[in-house]
């Protein structure tokens, strides 16, 4: 039998002594489940998406005629991490070419190369930007011609944030 | 903010007019074209030396480059956007680095992309290599067997101004504004 003193001092306990503790493990609970919400979402944003105009290239090839692979255009945007794990671009898709690839242009002495990455790193809580001259998704031998104004959809993969999907619109470059 | 302008416009003509100074890079002593032909895109011959009277923009680029032949294309759409009235004074030229691909009616479908203006020009090799010597376009066929281009080019980035009196006479940066590219042209229209 508990006495009413002791009744008391539980009721007491339970009033002033449980409930910060109760507020603390809440608080904790919301912070890992934020936390593993933040993991398993994606943290990356994409902004300004755009592609230049190109042409599709015949079926045909061969002597002096453009192969299926020769119709190109490029996909750019401004890449954001919102989250506090670098994170790494690592393949695209789009059914308006035949082969989607990561390339990057250089500059150097009024000479422009070009070569293929495997990755484009988004540091955390930064961005990465694609544009002319400098990083984009290369798309080869495309299926239909891309005038300004035409939308396409398209899919970026990221080691961490998984897999976007885009519209992407047909721009002018060079404004 | 329209009178500003203008006068900011003013200042800038009078500015030329007086030293026929230009926003891009001048040659030291302006090189006479000499006699090269090639064959544009709608089957057409295009002289180099016989466009007196025209000031004349050269690119060296090719339809599959990604970034900076499109982007070039997309600045000399602008600038003949601003020419307005004078454009048809003004020729934009686009000469292929890879004539393997880009066939006449390739260039001409791809140049219909920026404007119907554009002029795109191919030959044999005979017929493109004094070109290339003449405007000193550098470029390299740099095999990628990773990629499914299989090959791309490194190729030279600067645009090459002729003048009215058929002497190539300015060097313009791919990054230039288009701004300053019509300025020059103007320039170029307006002087000797």
């Amino acid at each position: 039998m508990m006495s009413a003193r002791m009744r008391t001092a539980a009721r007491a306990w339970l009033r002033h002594d449980i409930r910060p503790a109760l507020a603390l493990g809440l608080a904790i609970g919301l912070v890992l489940a934020a936390w593993q919400a933040g993991s398993a979402q994606s943290r990356i944003r994409i902004e300004g998406v755009w592609a230049r105009p190109g042409i599709a290239a015949g079926e045909g090839g061969g002597h002096m005629q453009p192969g299926p692979m020769a119709g190109t255009s490029a996909i750019y945007m401004v890449i954001y991490n919102d989250g506090a794990d670098p994170d790494r671009l690592t393949a695209a898709e789009a059914d308006v070419a035949r082969a989607v690839e990561l390339h990057q242009t250089t500059i150097e002495a009024g000479v422009s190369r070009m070569h293929q990455v495997p990755h484009i790193a988004v540091p955390a809580r930064g961005k990465v930007e694609l544009r002319p001259g400098g990083y984009h998704v290369m798309l080869i031998g495309l299926r239909r011609d891309l005038k300004v104004g035409d939308r396409f959809p398209a899919a970026l993969s990221f080691e961490k944030a998984g897999r976007i999907q885009l519209t992407v619109e047909v721009k002018m470059a060079g404004h | 903010m329209r009178s500003l302008l203008v006068l900011i416009l003013v200042a800038l003509a009078t500015a030329s007019c007086r030293t026929a100074s230009f926003k891009n890079r001048a040659l030291q002593s302006p090189r006479p074209v000499p006699a090269m032909a090639l064959h544009d895109q709608r089957g057409g011959t295009f002289q180099f030396n016989e466009q007196r009277g025209r000031v004349v923009l050269v690119f060296f680029g090719y339809t599959r480059c990604p970034d900076v032949c499109p982007l070039t294309l997309g600045t000399f759409k602008t600038v003949e956007g601003m020419l307005g009235a004078q454009a048809d004074r003004a020729r934009f030229v686009f000469v292929t680095v890879d004539p393997e691909v880009d066939t006449p009616e390739f260039l001409d479908r791809y140049l219909r992309l920026f404007s119907p203006n554009f002029i795109g020009l191919t030959g044999s090799p005979e017929e493109l290599q004094p070109v290339y010597e003449f405007f000193g376009a550098a470029f390299q066929k740099v095999d990628v067997p990773k990629s499914a281009l299989g090959y791309l080019m490194a190729h030279s980035t600067n645009t090459v101004v002729i003048d009215r009196q058929g002497r190539w006479r300015l060097n313009v940066r791919h990054d230039a504004r288009p701004a300053d590219i019509a300025d020059d042209i103007r320039t170029l229209l307006r002087t000797r």
